[in-house]
């Protein structure tokens, strides 16, 4: 972080605001209240004064400024509303729809976008153009995941250093120059990165589509749910868009502790229960039938034989609770699949304040992909990254150097004298690392799945008694040693050859609520953000259910969830 | 991945050792190895004399940028082509004052002789038309065009008519349109 440097007094729109010295006119300006238009200004990236859109009247200048560019300085009195500076405005708005199609009745973004907004409050409302629009290719799959609409491209650059400053995977690239200038890739490739879904949220046209969203619903039509994704065990900040109760999209939402504002395309896209087939409703032997019944079979398959609970390292704390009394009660075993726990000390702000970061095989940018992200911030900074291990590292763009084993990493970076401070580490044999060096940073193996850090000190699951009760939607190991098996899970059950003998269906975690603990430790709630098939029960409902066939008395956090459905 | 796993992963590369181990020791010598891509992609098409995508990826690869970015730089410059130019090159110039002087109505005109868009080649390989991207500095004489670096100038009326005619001739075209 930069060090807090000197006020200075500026005059913007007559509205007098102190700021430090060297902030963009841009932020002064919002800290004084005055909306300036922008279009390739991001407050999370480096400006560059490419779209024009923030020109602004600074008395004393000759010309008009780029608001996102200039910085402030002592006395300076800016008018963003004068005659001069709407003028200004308004050329740059009319020249940039002098070629974007007015498509936007069937465009994505309508409604939410910063190019329609600006136009009604800065533009000038008609156009003097008589000449026909520029004809340029539409709607071209970019990648699975995002399409790319050349004629609303206004080039403003946002996507393209996402991938560069953000990324670090420079996936996306500005082809050609001056007027036939376009976003792309090299020809007949992919955009292929594991965030390119950012690049959606950012563009301010309609440009950069989602193609698993594209033409389903309208922005004023949806239902906005804070949520949690429950891809991995970062436990990123999102919101849950739905259309009549029915899941849509799913964008992040800005939280500085943990996901700054950014989603990795597994959560974003591949975490929606969209095009995936529901258990709809509860089955005895494949037959199906009320919960009623399939309850009390099940609890009759639960008392009968030795018993196994076998939990998914993804379900509610919630449930976990429940499943633990359940098997507590029932004397059965109990198990975590696939084991995928683990606990770290401090957290991932200490890792974004990290000067030294070492990554002991862990390849966080497919395992924990926000997180990478969050350690490329630490370098940003200043930091530096070591990898230890042959395996693949998603963040080789970005380390320093890679050993073959922990002993070369210590003789080859100490020998000068410590390390930076704080230093982070993450991966197996972290602690003992952690302790040799002292680190003051985030220090563990961190679990990666969605409530993995609540299974710490849980075993691995053996699935070896002869009645298994799995909670959650894994694609659980066929054992044929079980002569029973109760599912509770979401998704329909793939293999004939492992069918259960009894499911229940389960509420997807976007549609239910309950908490998950992420990788540092922080508890988050989910929130129901669409309608779950009517005969689908949240997770930590579902067990409690059960145990009260069971005739075991549900805990008393239990009845506070069962008041919050 | 890092770099050296990158080389070793794309197996059948589109470029000779030789030019391989020139762009390797031409990257080298940068502090920072992404300097290097366009001394490597000009290497590079000394000897594939365009540079199609498989070997604007290759480069890319052995310089440690994404292929995207190779191909930001190739594309940039003019310089560094992504189709084969054919053995005669005519370049246009379009900048100011040729395209005062009727650049544009050249460059249709040559394109209709020639049946092809500028920017393309004939289907035989013989010419390549090309609109300029920069000023030869011979305004005085505008509207002019570079055949394989000779200055054409003042391309108007009969020198005109005598120009078109050499290069349909140069395309093996004589005869056909007229």
């Amino acid at each position: 972080m930069a060090e807090a440097l000197p006020p200075v007094t500026v005059i913007i729109d007559g509205q007098e605001v102190r700021v430090p010295k060297g902030t963009l006119l841009i932020e002064a300006a919002k800290k004084a209240g005055v909306e300036i238009p922008v279009f390739c200004y991001h407050p999370k990236m480096k400006p560059v004064g490419a779209c024009r859109m923030c020109l602004v009247d600074i008395q004393k200048m000759p010309r008009l400024q780029t608001a996102c560019t200039t910085p402030v300085s002592e006395g300076m009195i800016v008018h963003t509303r004068n005659d001069r500076a709407t003028a200004g405005q308004k050329a740059v708005l009319e020249l940039m729809l002098a070629n974007h199609p007015l498509d936007c009745p069937i465009c994505d973004k309508g409604g939410e976008c910063p190019l329609q907004d600006n136009t009604f409050k800065f533009g000038l409302g008609v156009s003097r153009f008589t000449e026909p629009k520029r004809k340029l290719a539409k709607a071209i799959p970019l990648s699975e995941r995002i399409v790319l609409d050349r004629e609303r491209c206004i080039m403003c650059y946002r996507c393209v250093r996402f991938q560069d400053e953000i990324a670090g995977d420079q996936a996306l690239a500005a082809m050609d120059r001056a007027g036939t200038s376009q976003i792309g890739v090299l020809d007949g490739e992919t955009f292929d990165s594991p965030f390119s879904g950012n690049t959606i949220d950012l563009c301010p046209v309609g440009a950069l589509l989602s193609r698993q969203y594209r033409f389903r619903a309208r922005p004023w039509d949806l239902q906005r749910t804070p949520s949690i994704c429950a891809g991995c065990a970062v436990g990123c900040n999102v919101e849950l868009h739905a259309r009549d109760r029915a899941l849509q999209r799913m964008v992040p939402r800005e939280n500085m502790a943990i996901n700054n504002e950014w989603l990795c395309d597994f959560g974003r896209f591949d975490t929606l229960p969209l095009g995936i087939e529901r258990l709809r409703e509860p089955a005895v032997d494949g037959q199906p039938t009320s919960w009623a019944e399939a309850l009390e079979s099940a609890a009759e398959l639960l008392r009968s034989g030795p018993t196994e609970v076998i939990v998914s390292p993804s379900i509610t704390n919630e449930a976990l609770n429940a499943a633990t009394t359940i098997a507590r009660e029932l004397k059965a075993g109990l198990g975590v699949w696939p084991a995928t726990t683990g606990q770290v000390r401090r957290t991932i702000q200490d890792l974004v304040t990290s000067k030294t970061i070492i990554l002991l095989g862990l390849d966080v940018w497919r395992a924990l992909p926000v997180l990478a992200l969050r350690v490329r911030e630490a370098l940003k900074a200043g930091g530096k990254l070591y990898f230890v291990g042959a395996g693949a590292n998603g963040l080789w763009r970005d380390t320093s150097a890679t050993f073959a084993t922990v002993e070369e990493l210590v003789q080859a970076l100490t020998h000068d004298g410590a390390l930076p401070q704080p230093i982070s580490i993450l991966g197996w044999g972290a602690d003992a690392l952690g302790d040799e060096l002292a680190a003051e940073g985030m220090v563990g193996s961190p679990a990666t799945a969605a409530n993995g850090a609540a299974m710490t000190g849980l075993p691995k699951a053996t699935f070896e008694a002869p009645v298994q009760l799995l909670v959650g939607n894994e694609d659980w190991p066929l054992r044929s040693s079980a002569s029973a098996r109760i599912q509770l899970r979401w998704s329909a059950a793939g293999d004939a050859a492992d069918r259960p003998s009894i499911v229940l269906p389960l509420a997807h975690p976007y549609e239910q609520t309950g908490s998950l603990i992420n990788l540092e430790g922080t508890v988050q709630q989910l929130h129901p953000g669409a309608a779950a098939p009517a005969a689908a029960h949240p997770d930590w409902l579902a067990l409690a259910e059960l145990a009260e066939a069971l005739h075991i008395s549900a805990a008393p956090d239990m009845e506070t969830n069962a008041a919050l459905a | 991945m890092n770099v050296q796993d990158q080389e070793a992963a794309g197996s059948a590369s589109p470029l000779s050792a030789a030019v391989e181990e020139r762009i390797r020791a031409e990257v080298g010598r940068y502090p920072q190895r992404r300097t290097g891509l366009l001394p490597a992609l000009k290497i590079a098409q000394e000897e594939t004399h365009f540079l199609p995508p498989p070997v604007i990826a290759r480069v890319a690869d052995m310089v440690g940028v994404s292929h995207a970015s190779a191909n930001e730089l190739v594309t940039f410059y003019s310089m560094l082509r992504t189709k084969p130019l054919g053995t005669t090159v005519v370049e246009v110039c379009a900048q100011l004052p040729c395209a005062l002087r009727g650049a544009d109505e050249l460059l249709g005109l040559l394109a209709a002789a020639l049946e092809i868009e500028p920017g393309d080649t004939t289907p035989n390989g013989a010419v390549t038309l090309l609109r300029s991207h920069e000023c030869f500095g011979a305004c005085n004489r505008a509207p002019m065009c570079v055949v394989n670096d000779e200055y054409r100038e003042n391309l108007r009326g009969k020198a005109l008519e005598a120009f078109l005619a050499e290069v349909e001739t140069a395309a093996g075209l004589e005869g056909q349109t007229s």
